[in-house]
């Protein structure tokens, strides 16, 4: 839909100050370039890497404050050998298991803790291993007691001492004197009486019962076995929240376990067992499910934060579970969209997806990703963000791209409210139509990206010479214009939430950047769009390279705290 | 594993004038849905009072709590003075199944002499339970007189009861239709 004669020119564009421009004039320097940034990294991994793997040689080791890195506080994840320590891993729901048994044995070992009581008291911590593990030094008795396990701890290390050469630590205090603070508000278990007296069952009421036909928690409580059967399954069917379950007894804090369902109802383990790995990755700030439709892996980091692409085709943030959303923080990313979603019933939002032509006035829906409009009715060319005129944004012009640039109003000095509320509106409407202009490119990139192979098949096919390795290009370009959009559209988020007033040229240098890929996307987006007989190879691999290089720019200046080095 | 025996059980420790100051009974012997009633306590603005309870048995339990609910129209802050219901722990998530209808009802004469304010269920009672409590007093009072008194409305109750029904849907017909002895009989009647 779009051809633009002034291409070769815009190419050209030159900044006497900039190594984007000389780039752009000569894309195939571009590897040597890179190569030295490669090496840079490289230098930075070495630099990290033996103090990460000294951190991992000790785990005991006391913390020792400041030689910490604070990219790995955590050694909860992650194999040894693994160079990056901050890479988000995805594992399938298969592994988890492991997964979870690899920390809890760390936390068994660490406390000398029954296994039976590591899990409730993981989740209790939301599986902060550090949390916990400072809580239980700090007091015991009211971590475990907390956790509803301090029973349970008790009964096992009782169990233990009482049997001869166990390897197991010594206690750490009377386990009767800890009963004191629960038997307020729940009765006493009731002594065991002799044989043949019978038992009665608060739950069902029956008072007929033998010893054999009673189960209870180590806290004693007995009930019969039916009601335990009764209670146990109807507290897993009730879901998730089924391992926060506790004793039946009213006022009892001990916490139910694996252990009393595998006794009690074994068919039912692994719904229980189920439930527990859920609860591990849902409360686990490391840990996040791919949010893909049916899909079940999951993603393991070791500081709760990282972008991860799942094979599902789904991309999220760790940290958020929204898309991707670099530059932007999370916090600002929920801002925003709680704004964007209040703000969407307003006719600006309606407006925002659709255009009248600038020139005859005919309403036009943008259907395709590039910005540069043609006018199926009068044939006026325009640019789709600001509606001007498109020869405006060539270089003959002087212009370029400019349409990203929020020009306050000129009367910004009447301080009256309705006028700085208008103010603040424009000034978001400002930055929310163009994200959402490039929200709606990204959609049509990724609908261009799954048409993408067919194109390619027919680009082949009408050229005998080629083979699938030389049409991969058009595959690369389109998978670049996704990401490209992607990053436009959170550029204007972050730009929405940057001092509006700023004079240290932070903003202004941000905003040149994000002309800069804004303007390179459109000419990769155009000449991706191209019909297969006026491809041109040379000119989309080059201009994907170009735009890739703009991309790493903007982020670097982003993730560089946006200093001006000069 | 059906309830049913326990129930029972239940039901015969906590029948009408069991000394405690709560009963519940079977409605037309239905015992997964029984009128509640307990005596407000002394010193307190509910003095006197008798108020009446719905309680539903639901299926699963004792292993889910009993619903329960105020007929009687009560001013305090955990009870909705609307609709009754009740903002008590005990009757949702720290519900036990060793609990019995019979502490659930304790629980709540209770709940009548403590309230609650921080958790409230009725925010206008609530506020005016924080910020005016003398008035707050009074009100509880003259609704306690005027919708928990059933022996000022005996009369009603007999009248409905020689036409046939039962003395629990009696009174809950007129507690639900606010003591118009007409439009509880339309309500008995279906009309």
């Amino acid at each position: 839909m779009s051809d633009s004669d002034s291409e070769e020119i815009e190419y050209q564009y030159s900044d006497d100050s900039d190594s984007e421009a000389e780039e752009t004039a000569a894309p195939q320097e571009d590897s040597g370039d890179e190569g030295k940034e490669e090496n840079k990294e490289d230098k930075e991994k070495a630099l990290k890497t033996p103090k990460s793997k000294h951190t991992d040689a000790n785990p005991n080791a006391p913390p020792t404050g400041g030689s910490r890195t604070s990219q790995s506080p955590h050694s909860d994840f992650g194999s040894p050998s693994c160079t990056n320590l901050d890479l988000p891993r995805l594992v399938p729901s298969s592994s988890l298991k492991s997964e979870m048994q690899t920390i809890l044995s760390e936390i068994i070992e660490m406390l000398s803790i029954p296994e039976e009581a590591a899990g409730a008291l993981m989740r209790s911590f939301k599986w902060n291993k550090e949390k916990l593990i400072a809580s239980y030094f700090d007091d015991p008795e009211r971590t475990l007691e907390k956790a509803g396990v301090l029973k349970r701890v008790r009964a096992i290390e009782d169990r233990m001492e009482s049997a001869p050469n166990t390897p197991r630590t010594p206690k750490r205090s009377s386990p009767r004197a800890t009963t004191r603070s629960t038997s307020k508000i729940c009765p006493p278990a009731e002594e065991s009486k002799g044989e043949g007296a019978f038992l009665n069952c608060k739950i069902c009421c029956d008072d007929e019962l033998t010893l054999p036909e009673m189960f209870s928690m180590p806290c004693s409580h007995n009930f019969c076995t039916d009601c335990w059967r009764g209670f146990l399954s109807n507290k897993i069917s009730e879901g998730p929240a089924c391992v926060y379950s506790l004793c039946p007894e009213a006022g009892c804090t001990e916490i139910v376990s694996g252990e009393e369902v595998k006794s009690m109802c074994p068919d039912k383990m692994s719904e229980w067992e189920k439930y527990e790995l859920r609860s591990f990755v849902d409360l686990n700030k490391n840990t996040r499910w791919c949010p893909g439709t049916d899909c079940t892996m999951v993603a393991i980091t070791k500081t709760g934060s990282g972008e991860v692409y799942c094979g599902c085709g789904t991309g999220f943030c760790v940290k958020c579970g929204e898309e991707p959303h670099n530059p932007v923080v999370c916090k600002d990313l929920s801002l925003w969209l709680e704004k964007c979603q209040n703000e969407s019933e307003t006719a600006n939002w309606i407006l925002a997806n659709t255009k009248k032509c600038p020139k005859c006035a005919t309403r036009i829906e943008k259907n395709q990703g590039c910005n540069h409009m043609v006018c199926q009715q009068c044939k006026f060319e325009f640019c789709w963000i600001c509606c001007q005129p498109w020869e405006d944004h060539g270089a003959n012009t002087g212009g370029y791209y400019k349409c990203n640039k929020f020009a306050a109003d000129k009367n910004s000095d009447d301080q009256s409210d309705a006028a700085k509320a208008q103010r603040e509106l424009d000034r978001y409407l400002h930055y929310y139509q163009r994200y959402h202009a490039h929200a709606q490119a990204q959609k049509f990139a990724k609908k261009q990206l799954e048409q993408t192979e067919q194109r390619m098949v027919q680009l082949q096919d009408g050229n005998t010479n080629t083979s699938w390795i030389d049409v991969q290009f058009l595959k690369t370009a389109t998978e670049q214009l996704v990401e490209c959009r992607r990053l436009l559209k959170y550029t204007y988020t972050f730009a929405y939430y940057l001092d509006p007033e700023d004079k240290t040229g932070k903003k202004e240098r941000f905003e040149h950047h994000q002309e800069m890929l804004e303007k390179f996307t459109e000419n990769l987006s155009e000449l991706s769009e191209q019909s297969l007989d006026k491809m041109d190879r040379t000119s989309v691999v080059n201009m994907t390279r170009v735009v890739d290089r703009f991309v790493k720019n903007i982020i670097k200046y982003v993730e560089d705290g946006m200093e001006i080095d000069d | 594993m059906s309830a049913d025996p326990r129930i029972r059980k239940e039901l015969k420790e906590c029948g009408e004038e069991n000394g405690s100051g709560v009963f519940a009974v079977p409605i037309s012997g239905d015992i997964h849905n029984l009128r509640g009633q307990i005596l407000g306590s002394e010193d307190t603005p509910f003095q006197g009072g008798k108020f009446n309870i719905e309680i539903k048995i639901p299926s699963g339990y004792p292993f889910e709590p009993p619903k329960m609910r105020f007929i009687t129209k009560i001013w305090h802050p955990n009870i909705s003075s609307q609709t009754g219901a009740i903002c008590l722990d005990i009757l949702k998530d720290q519900w036990s199944p060793a609990l019995t209808i019979k502490t659930a009802l304790l629980s709540l004469q209770a709940l009548l002499c403590a309230a609650e304010p921080t958790d409230p269920q009725d925010a206008v009672v609530a506020e005016m339970y924080m910020k005016n409590r003398a008035e707050y007093d009074r009100k509880a009072k003259e609704w306690t007189d005027q919708y928990a008194n059933e022996d000022a409305n005996e009369g009603p109750i007999q009248r409905i009861c020689e036409m046939g029904f039962d003395r629990p849907s009696a009174i809950t017909a007129l507690e639900e239709n606010g003591w118009n002895e007409e439009a509880a009989v339309n309500a008995l009647l279906g009309m």
